[in-house]
């Protein structure tokens, strides 16, 4: 169990990485469109997996939002809007899911 | 005492809510003109005129039009031209108008901040009004955009919010009624689908939140007041609720969808509008980036680098409130509300863009939402401006340092009362950028010149009988070069109680009468004779008008042309306004009864009421899908006198190599597991993901074409391996279904016949290969695909025996409803100046070849005595040869630095034709090219003409010598002169334009790489593309009977009452209003059959009446008594919620 556990680690990291390099270092491919997307669907699964094993609390989640944001804003201010919107995509994720969690923290009085 | 202070300083920040918005209109309008632009257009011009025009399901502007969903604004205009009736200025009730909505945004949002978060200072929930007054949403997408729905949009929706807080907070169901009141009293918020939607948008969230949290113990409340609020809500809104509902039912609904509107086009506008305004980093800022960079110059300054960060601010303030205070309820509340807009925001942009897509693409009615920015973006102000005021006043504090404390307030205030508000307080809000010169500005502000009152005056106190058209003639927008000029929708409604033509639109049947009437002027001397058919009595020549910006017809050209129509008399000028009257024989009544009727087979247009000269007693009428040829006979009206029939069918065919099956096999795309393979389901997996997912951008025309193919194979290597016939059955059906899909969702591209052709003959193949029992899906197969070949000039039903040099045909097919001696009519269209012509014509009909010598008789050439028996014919001519219409060098060489530009006059040319472009090209050095075309037209953007058609074309990655190359080019119709040229610019190969770091948006490190271009271009020609029609006219005895008498008496512009005398025989009356088919007549109270209803004269209703003597009978729009029920229905409702509300809060004092 152990091993697939790492296996699914492995590949889920490493997809994410390929995607990162591949973005970075082969501009003006067909397929960056698709990559960005799947990139941003394996996060959010990815960290949404972590909210549910691992018992994130939302206080996590909006940090990590709120340091996108910041970093994002940052490099926005900077001129580098591309990789700054990246940022801030992650950040929106990190706030729904953290929004999602206060609330059902509202809800059930956790 | 604190109670006291907070309430003193809650009185004087009130005070400050109402003093803040009378500087702003003050600044607005201190020099007492009125403000108007975009679609809003001047209604303040004359509220009388715009409250008539939304009094009835039916308004007489243009030809016509039901008023469907905008007569939501009708108590809003009665209000209005009641205060204008009592005296005062259009001006004032702008102003007074705008000071009001802005207050209900002031007071609305105070109080909303003050129920979220009760404790706070009074300067804070000020914070939040300033906020909501001037973020850039609302200074873009609401003040500078300048729609009245929006704005009124935009003050309701922080009262909806507050109203809805108050019931859920306090439980009390007087805030369900006064909720609705407040819901009528801001009806023109309403006026448009997606603001209905976000309304209801706002009231469910707020209930399933609520509910949410507070579980099924107080549940029974929610659903009650929820459904209580729907009932309400549709019961006081039942007068234009009812317009909707006979607008979906109604057939000018569908013939608009299918002609302006298609799902693959909607989705294609999402995707760029959300690529373009989507960008999160401009979202946080509340920025429509497009406004921002090409905006009016003052907007420029929200671009400035060194402030990027500063605007950042406010939602740094909102994202840090979400975070800090995640346990408040309120917080989260407006924190979900703040990220779902942002989510909706966005569109189909990643992430998680492909979740809205999906709803997208299979709701219809949220394709009203393909520009998700602009209508989503209402929501994300009301959720900030709360959270922004509550922010403030936490970060104070919790901030220890007073220094920090006061420089936190005053940044604050500084971004939102300067930064945001500087357009607001300068009045720079009412102005967009000039048409003409970017750097310039335009005003909102405008003066109607009093000549328009003049020439109005003028033309009702000549009757109100008729109609006007103005020219030159444009789309909906127009500009007025007045001392106070105006841009936006054209204005003939307002300024004019007379209907008249005077801008074109996409309601289907005026819109190919208004965008060919300049044509018809130009081209044809029976300019006038359109006259009677259309109710017009006067030309008014405008030339007042920017019709260089606006890409229209010059004044003084159409002035010559006017001059020189004889019948055409000058009777008066008012200012700009030239006034010209048609004669009283080309002037026909609203209502007429034809002496003479023709059959336009299947359906007219309005080329066919200048087929042949006539008279203004003539009336063209069509039967449509209502005359079936095996039934035709005694469909047609009894005064028939010319039966014309059009084609059904117009292609030009172009005879092609066809291959044989083992070359056609060989080019379709190979197949590796048939459907009968256990891991064909792996294919279909593939294929699907590989549309889905690889192509989001909506364009998948090359692929579901190479699917088709493949499923071509599939079949003929099943019946091939005869397998079981189960699997080709399943395999047809697929590929028939295929095909209908690509032929319905890419309406406006043509699958290549090559690839047709191909599929086809390995269709027949595979047929071969089956036993006869089995062949019955396949012949399906090869039936629509023939048919859809036909349609498209690929094929023909009848094999061509004609013998042409250049193996093109033209190709047309005929429904004969009855037999007999037809007339040939062949359009000239100027035919010398294009086609070198023979003396004879050799033509096809069916199976038979014959050969004619025309006659050409007022612009048609006419061919006698073609015998046609009932039933679907096929007649084809050869084309004559084309002649080029530039004279351009054998060979052009174009460089960018010694050549860049070369252009060529198209000469003799014809605006209404399309051209076939067609050029061998050879790119030697550099990367692209430009093909340009230039019209006398060409709209000024940025201080220079902007080219009519541009086109890049790039190098060849394989081929590197000559290519060929053809583009079909359509020209604007209102052009008289035309240009072909090429363009080329320097090559430059910046290395990083598309990677994460773009140094190359930086001009000066561009410039390093730039090269040299050099192309060579030869074999260009321009030749005309076919385009001529062919008419079969047979000519009937004339009636013997004489028409009734007829007068008709308007009781408003949805019913008239019609008196008859004299009828002695049935007959056609003609009613000249746009065709609709909820136009419903009657007699003695019974409603005449539907099927008695036909489109006459291209556009208007006509009724065959089939009874005789004197009579009276009443002609009603079918909405307008939906209308009257639905106002009874709403006044009644308005006062029940009115006394409920008013027993609720007695009952509980």
């Amino acid at each position: 169990m152990k091993v697939i556990t790492l296996l699914i680690k492995l590949i889920y990291f490493s997809s994410l990485l390929g995607i990162v390099i591949f973005l970075i270092f082969f501009p003006g491919n067909n397929y960056k469109d698709t990559l960005l997307d799947l990139f941003f669907w394996l996060s959010a699964f990815g960290y949404f997996t972590l909210v549910i094993t691992k018992h994130l609390q939302a206080k996590l989640s909006l940090i990590n939002g709120m340091g996108c944001f910041l970093a994002g804003a940052l490099i926005f201010s900077s001129g580098l809007f591309r990789i700054s919107e990246i940022i801030l995509k992650l950040g929106f994720i990190f706030f729904s899911i953290g929004l999602l969690q206060s609330f059902l923290n509202l809800r059930y009085n956790k | 005492m604190k109670i006291k202070k907070v309430n003193r300083e809650n009185l004087f920040f009130n005070f400050l809510i109402a003093l803040v918005p009378m500087i702003l209109v003050f600044v607005g309008f201190h020099n007492g003109l009125l403000l108007g632009t975009g679609e809003s257009g001047l209604p303040f011009y004359k509220l009388s005129t715009a409250s008539h025009l939304l009094n009835w399901a039916w308004s007489e502007g243009s030809l016509g039009i039901n008023s469907g969903i905008i007569i939501v604004a009708k108590p809003t205009f009665l209000v209005l031209s009641f205060l204008e009736k009592i005296g005062l200025g259009g001006y004032l009730l702008q102003a007074l108008l705008f000071y009001f909505l802005f207050l209900t945004a002031g007071f609305s949002t105070f109080y909303l901040s003050r129920i979220f978060f009760p404790n706070l200072k009074g300067r804070y929930y000020f914070l939040a009004v300033l906020f909501y007054w001037f973020n850039p949403i609302s200074l873009i997408s609401v003040w500078n955009r300048f729609l009245y729905n929006f704005i009124f949009f935009w003050a309701f929706l922080p009262l909806l919010l507050f109203l809805l807080k108050m019931l859920l907070e306090t439980k009390k169901i007087a805030y369900t009624f006064l909720l609705i009141l407040t819901i009528i009293i801001f009806s023109y918020s309403q006026s448009s689908m997606p603001l209905t939607i976000l309304t209801w948008l706002v009231i469910s969230f707020s209930f399933i939140f609520e509910f949410f949290i507070k579980g099924w113990r107080s549940g029974k409340f929610y659903i009650f007041n929820f459904g209580l609020m729907v009932i309400l809500y549709f019961l006081t809104n039942l007068w234009w609720i009812s317009q909707i509902y006979s607008f979906l039912h109604s057939s000018s609904l569908a013939a608009t969808t299918s002609l302006f509107f298609t799902a693959s086009g909607n989705l294609n506008e999402l995707t760029f509008l959300s690529s373009t305004l989507g960008v999160l980093g401009n979202l946080l800022r509340f920025y429509h980036i497009s406004f921002i960079e090409s905006g009016p110059i003052w907007a420029h300054i929200y671009s400035f680098k060194p402030l990027i960060l500063f605007e950042f601010l406010p939602s740094a303030i909102i994202l840090w409130v979400i975070y800090k205070y995640r346990n408040v309820k309120e917080v989260i509340f407006l924190g979900l509300l703040f990220f779902f807009t942002l989510f909706l925001m966005k569109g189909n942009q990643p992430p998680l863009g492909e979740i809205f897509q999906f709803v997208f693409e299979r709701v219809s009615f949220i394709q009203v939402f393909r520009n998700p920015f602009e209508k989503f973006s209402f929501l994300l102000p009301l959720a900030g401006a709360p959270l922004f005021g509550y922010g403030i006043q936490r970060l104070v504090e919790e901030t220890k340092a007073s220094f920090l404390k006061r420089s936190l307030v005053i940044i604050s205030l500084v971004v939102v009362i300067i930064f945001w508000g500087f357009p607001f307080w300068t009045g720079l809000v009412f102005t967009s950028t000039n048409d003409t010169n970017p750097l310039l500005l335009r005003s909102y502000q405008a003066e109607v010149p009093s000549y328009y009152k003049q020439a109005n005056d003028w033309l009702t106190s000549q009757g109100n009988n008729f109609r006007f058209i103005s020219l030159p003639l444009g789309g909906e927008g127009m500009t007025y070069n007045w001392p106070k000029p105006y841009s936006g929708v054209e204005l003939s409604t307002t300024l004019f109680d007379i209907p008249n033509i005077s801008f074109n639109t996409s309601v289907p049947y005026y819109h190919d009468i208004a965008a060919y009437l300049e044509a018809y002027l130009i081209t044809n001397n029976r300019f006038t004779d359109l006259f009677p058919f259309f109710n017009v009595k006067y030309v008014i020549l405008r030339s007042d008008i920017d019709w260089k910006g606006r890409g229209l017809i010059n004044p003084e050209s159409l002035k010559k042309y006017l001059d020189q129509i004889p019948s055409l008399r000058k009777v008066q000028e008012f200012g700009s306004l030239d006034i010209y009257q048609v004669p009283e024989n080309k002037f026909q009544d609203k209502f007429y009864i034809p002496e003479r009727n023709i059959l336009v087979f299947p359906n007219t247009s309005v080329n066919d009421l200048l087929l042949q000269p006539g008279s203004k007693n003539d009336a063209f009428y069509s039967t449509g899908d209502k005359i079936l040829p095996d039934t035709t006979g005694d469909k047609i009206l009894p005064n028939t006198t010319k039966i014309q029939i059009n084609p059904s069918r117009v292609t030009l065919y172009q005879t092609r190599q066809e291959l044989g099956l083992e070359d056609s096999l060989q080019r379709l795309p190979y197949v590796r597991y048939l459907p009968d393979s256990r891991l064909y389901f792996l294919i279909q997996a593939k294929e699907y993901l590989e549309r889905n997912f690889l192509n989001r951008n909506g364009d998948n025309f090359t692929y579901d074409l190479t699917t088709l193919g493949k499923r071509a194979a599939e079949i003929y290597l099943l019946a091939d391996k005869r397998k079981s016939s189960n699997f080709i059955n399943k395999t047809v059906e697929k590929y028939i279904s295929n095909l209908n899909f690509i032929i319905a969702e890419y309406p406006n591209r043509t699958l290549p016949p090559e690839q047709l052709s191909i599929q086809l003959t390995v269709l027949e193949g595979a047929k071969f290969k089956l036993p006869q029992t089995q062949t019955s899906g396949l012949d399906l197969a090869i039936q629509n695909l023939q048919q859809y070949m036909r349609q498209e000039g690929f094929a023909t039903l009848y094999q061509i025996k004609l013998s042409s040099k250049n193996n093109r045909y033209w190709n047309f097919e005929f429904i004969i409803p009855e037999g007999g001696e037809y007339t040939l009519y062949l359009d000239n269209k100027r035919i010398n100046d294009f086609y070198k012509l023979s003396s004879d014509i050799k033509f096809q009909i069916d199976n038979t070849i014959y050969t004619a010598h025309p006659v050409f008789e007022n612009n048609l050439i006419r061919i006698d005595n073609i015998r046609l028996p009932k039933g679907t014919h096929e007649l084809s001519m050869e084309e004559p040869e084309r002649i080029n219409l530039i004279s351009p060098t054998s060979e052009i060489i174009l460089n960018s630095k010694t050549n860049p530009k070369l252009e060529y006059q198209v000469f003799p040319y014809d605006p209404f034709a399309v051209y076939d472009v067609s050029f061998d090209y050879w790119i030697k050095k550099g990367e692209t090219f430009h093909l340009t075309v230039s019209q006398d037209t060409d709209p000024i953007v940025e201080s220079s003409d902007q080219s009519h058609y541009f086109q890049n074309i790039h190098t060849d990655s394989y081929n590197h010598d000559f290519t060929h190359d053809e583009v079909k080019l359509t020209p604007d119709n209102r052009s008289t002169k035309m240009s072909i040229g090429f363009l080329v610019e320097l090559f430059n190969d910046c290395p990083d334009n598309n990677s994460l770091f773009e140094r190359c948006k930086d001009p000066i490190y561009k410039k390093f790489f730039d090269k040299e271009t050099e192309v060579l271009i030869k074999n260009l020609t321009v030749k005309r593309v076919f385009d001529s029609q062919i008419h079969l006219i047979q000519d009937k005895p004339l009636p013997i009977t004489t028409s009734p008498q007829i007068s008709y008496k308007l009781i408003n512009p949805a019913e008239y009452r019609i008196s008859i005398k004299g009828a002695k025989a049935p007959y056609l009356l003609v009613f000249s209003e746009l065709f609709n088919s909820d136009w419903k007549i009657s007699l003695n109270n019974m409603a005449l059959d539907n099927k008695n209803h036909y489109l006459v004269n291209s556009y208007a209703n006509g009724w065959f009446i089939d009874k005789t003597g004197d009579y009276e009978m009443v002609l009603k729009f079918a909405p307008q008594s939906f209308l009257e029920i639905g106002e009874i229905g709403s006044v009644i409702s308005f006062i029940v919620v009115s006394l409920f509300f008013i027993l609720f809060v007695l009952k509980r004092r």
